[in-house]
């Protein structure tokens, strides 16, 4: 490659007194794809975020030949051909998608936007990526995966050199990803450098050229792809992570959770049970209802059909009620869970400082008291009680969301809705084994929903195959293998 | 990690924190809570211009202008806190004070009045609290509408202003207890009041949960709704009986003006004490401080004789100032 490439050295950078980058090298090359890897709180994002201007590393450079981009406007560094995509998209949802591709960068005719120009060039760049989507639809109404490629279409446009992507995949489901995939195939064909951030390893293999991996804000391997297997990637980025959990086939007790023909917003009907201290999987794509479902349960939506704990009847449409009863839910949605200008034990404890009162009155010391056991349990990083919510990693926030759950008692019944999405290899194992383990020793009955048949199977007792908003298949989980699912899925694809 | 918004002020601030904290420590609180500074310097500066400000007379005074305000400004800070917002308060206290003095003029008892339209407020309040937590309406469309709505109604019910309503009343307006008048211990009360459910109750860490994420807070089981509309309740039920305390000072109720523009300065209040908009931040304590603010100000004007032309237009001022120091303080807090 004669274009020069993208270099940063010895790029540093502390939030307060606590470093987060500590002297990172990294190297992109036009036409190639750099995968970054690491577990949450490795510095990734704050790296991402030096690389496209919103934060000024405090040491080391940026260079793009002979431009030093470190410290430059977000604006300049797009500029320059240096596009970043963030995990939250920025689109804006009333306007149309081809509105959305050229915001601040409008076609015009004359002084006046042209609405056909911008339809035009839009439908060619989509040809071009071979994404098919309309770029007269309102944002809003477009599927994740395709609001997605519209934000890569906006980077595109212009005359970008280097794209980075901050967990595109995480969302999506499966032809989604493959489409993704090949889109960025196009890109590094037609001479763009991508810096590729996922969790996911078998992404990673198929599509990265380089790799880096990065822990605790040092670069801990690098190299090409080709040199590598899975496994040692796995190790670097999880040294001391043991082998997935596999689920033994337990002795589930008696039945404690039971949903009969229960219909949510155009899904189901769906009927499954839940025994005590068994862990049951809903297996589903994206689109395939599997939220919809969930939250049902947990008393967030409107539903028919019924819900019984324990034999008796759970009244439909209350959450309260619901955790009253033990009933407690995770959202698959970070932002859903967390209380992101309040402090760690407050996140812990939201739902508890009621019953953690003495005659009516907080105690505080006793509040300090739980939230310590808590965040040890879950080895809170750091386990700091006054510290914001948006300042802990990404797994940290999500232990803020599950530990809620585990404060004064445990959970009957424990819902968690793509529990691992968005979460690194080691933090994953962690919950894996949180969640057998509550299963095993408290007997808490589970249900998590994963678009991962890996996943499905190695953790959870029993399937639950779902396929768009219909229930497909109730499988043993150590009866059944990967094949088994998808072709669930499949088959029922096939008879719908 | 949504909060790495660029802040050239974290980079040059963060190093330098570590030598010298306790003194940087100090100045960065004094940054966060300016109020309390700006408070002394006022009264200070009013003190030296005008050599009365600081008399026990004077400041009792300031207490009792503020009084009103402080019983409205509280709630409201509450509501605010939960991502609401109640724009009615003034319309609310005349149909509370008109209908006081047409019951209290027709030979009902004080008390029996009073409980009156505590009721009254609980319904209108329940009213805007339906409408905006369970039919989803805009808390700023409801209140507002409100605002107009209860005007006319407050006109109506009361076409010509009553007046004189008897020793009770007026002893409650203007008399006193331990040198300090009955509306002052009222809102001592209400601040007592506020403070304890603020801190040492569930329900203030819930207020806050709901504000910081209501999505979040419905999904951990806080009961969303119901605190919601009991907010409204609440400021409702506060500034109808603001309107009391209004016509018990001023012992008549004159429908077209009794409590007006008192919404805009309990937000004004509120905003000072840097309770943020879309809720999640600040305290009740703030919204004390605020008030106490605009009445330090308010009276020192007045003591200086400025007209009230130059005291609106400080009043605005103060305002924004307060906002750019929230500014500063936010970004010198997300430094650490």
């Amino acid at each position: 490659m004669s274009q020069p490439g993208l270099e940063l050295r010895g790029l540093k950078h502390a939030y307060g007194r606590s470093p987060v980058l500590r002297g990172v090298d990294l190297d992109v090359h036009r036409g190639r794809v750099h995968a970054l890897l690491g577990p949450n709180g490795a510095g990734k994002s704050t790296l991402i975020s030096c690389l496209s201007g919103v934060l000024r590393p405090q040491a080391g450079s940026i260079r793009l030949g002979a431009v030093d981009l470190a410290g430059r406007s977000p604006a300049a560094v797009r500029h320059l051909g240096v596009s970043v995509i963030y995990q939250s998209f920025s689109l804006v949802d009333g306007l149309s998608v081809a509105d959305n591709i050229f915001l601040g960068d409008e076609l015009r005719r004359g002084p006046f936007v042209s609405r056909r120009r911008q339809a035009i060039a839009a439908a060619a760049l989509f040809e071009e990526l071979g994404a098919p989507v309309n770029p007269g639809r309102p944002v809003g109404s477009l599927s994740v995966g395709e609001q997605q490629m519209v934000e890569i279409a906006k980077a595109v446009h212009g005359q970008v050199k280097f794209l980075v992507l901050d967990e595109p995949t995480a969302a999506l489901g499966k032809s989604e990803t493959d489409a993704l995939l090949a889109l960025v195939r196009r890109l590094t064909d037609a001479g763009v450098g991508v810096v590729y951030i996922s969790h996911h390893l078998d992404e990673v293999m198929q599509i990265g050229d380089d790799v880096t991996v990065l822990r605790d804000g040092v670069v801990v391997d690098s190299g090409q792809v080709s040199g590598y297997t899975a496994t040692r990637l796995l190790s670097a980025i999880a040294p001391s992570a043991p082998a997935a959990t596999s689920s033994s086939v337990v002795d589930v007790g008696a039945e404690r959770l039971r949903v009969d023909s229960l219909e949510v917003d155009g899904v189901g009907p769906i009927s499954f049970s839940v025994g005590i201290g068994e862990v049951v999987a809903l297996f589903g794509l994206l689109g395939s209802g599997r939220t919809e479902v969930l939250e049902a349960v947990a008393g967030a939506r409107r539903r028919t059909g019924t819900v019984t704990l324990g034999g008796e009847a759970v009244a439909p449409g209350s959450v309260a009620s619901c955790v009253r009863r033990g009933i407690c839910f995770v959202p698959a949605d970070r932002r859903h869970g967390i209380f992101e200008a309040l402090s760690a034990q407050q996140n812990l404890l939201a739902p508890h400082h009621r019953s953690l009162a003495r005659w009516g009155l907080r105690q505080i010391g006793r509040e300090r008291q739980c939230f310590d056991t808590v965040a040890g349990q879950l080895a809170l990083e750091p386990p700091d009680a006054e510290k914001p919510a948006w300042a802990f990693s990404g797994g940290n926030q999500k232990k803020l969301v599950v530990g809620r759950w585990l404060v004064t008692s445990r959970p009957q019944v424990l819902l968690l809705d793509e529990p691992t999405q968005g979460i690194d290899v080691g933090a994953r194992r962690a919950l894996h084994r949180t969640l057998r383990h509550l299963a095993a020793e408290d007997g808490v009955a589970t249900v998590f929903s994963t678009s991962e048949p890996a996943e499905a199977l190695a953790v959870a007792d029993r399937i639950v195959v779902l396929y768009r908003g219909g229930q497909a298949a109730d499988l043993r989980a150590h009866a059944a293998t990967e094949t088994d699912l998808l072709a669930a899925v499949h088959r029922h694809g096939v008879a719908a | 990690m949504t909060a790495e918004v660029n802040t050239p002020v974290t980079a040059e601030l963060a190093p330098s924190v570590a030598p010298g904290r306790p003194i940087r420590r100090r100045l960065s609180w004094i940054v966060a809570n300016p109020l309390p500074l700006v408070l002394v310097v006022l009264a200070g500066s009013f003190q030296i211009e005008t050599g009365v400000f600081l008399t026990s007379e004077n400041l009792t005074n300031v207490l009792a202008q503020s009084s009103i305000l402080l019983v409205v400004a509280i709630p409201l800070a509450f509501l605010m806190l939960a991502g609401g917002v109640d724009l009615s308060i003034g319309s609310m206290a005349a149909i509370g004070g008109v209908v006081a003095a047409s019951l209290i003029k027709g030979g009902t008892p004080e008390l029996v009045a009073l409980v009156a339209i505590l009721a009254l407020g609980l319904l209108l309040g329940f009213g805007q609290g339906a409408l905006v937590s369970w039919a989803g309406f805009s808390p700023l469309i409801v209140t507002f509408g409100t605002l107009t709505a209860g005007r006319g109604i407050a006109l109506a019910i009361s076409p010509q202003s009553n007046f004189d309503f008897g020793p009770g009343m007026s002893a409650y307006g203007n008399g006193r207890f331990l040198h300090i008048p009955w509306l002052v211990w009222t809102a001592i009360l209400a601040i007592v009041a506020a403070e304890i459910v603020f801190r040492l109750l569930p329900l203030g860490r819930t207020v806050f949960a709901i504000g910081a994420n209501p999505r979040a807070a419905l999904l951990s089981g806080l009961p969303v709704r119901r605190v919601t509309v009991s907010l409204y309740v609440l400021s409702a039920m506060a500034a109808t009986f603001g309107g009391f305390m209004f016509i018990a000072r001023l012992n008549s109720a004159p429908a077209g003006t009794l409590g007006q523009g008192l919404e805009l300065d309990a937000l004004t209040a509120c905003l000072l004490g840097g309770i943020a908009f879309g809720g999640g931040k600040g305290s009740p304590t703030g919204a004390v401080l605020g008030v106490l603010t605009l009445g330090v100000l308010q009276n020192g004007l007045q003591l200086m004789a400025v007209p009230t032309a130059w005291s609106l237009a400080v009043k605005g001022m103060v305002l924004v100032a307060a906002a750019g120091l929230a500014v500063v303080s936010s970004r010198a807090r997300s430094g650490r």
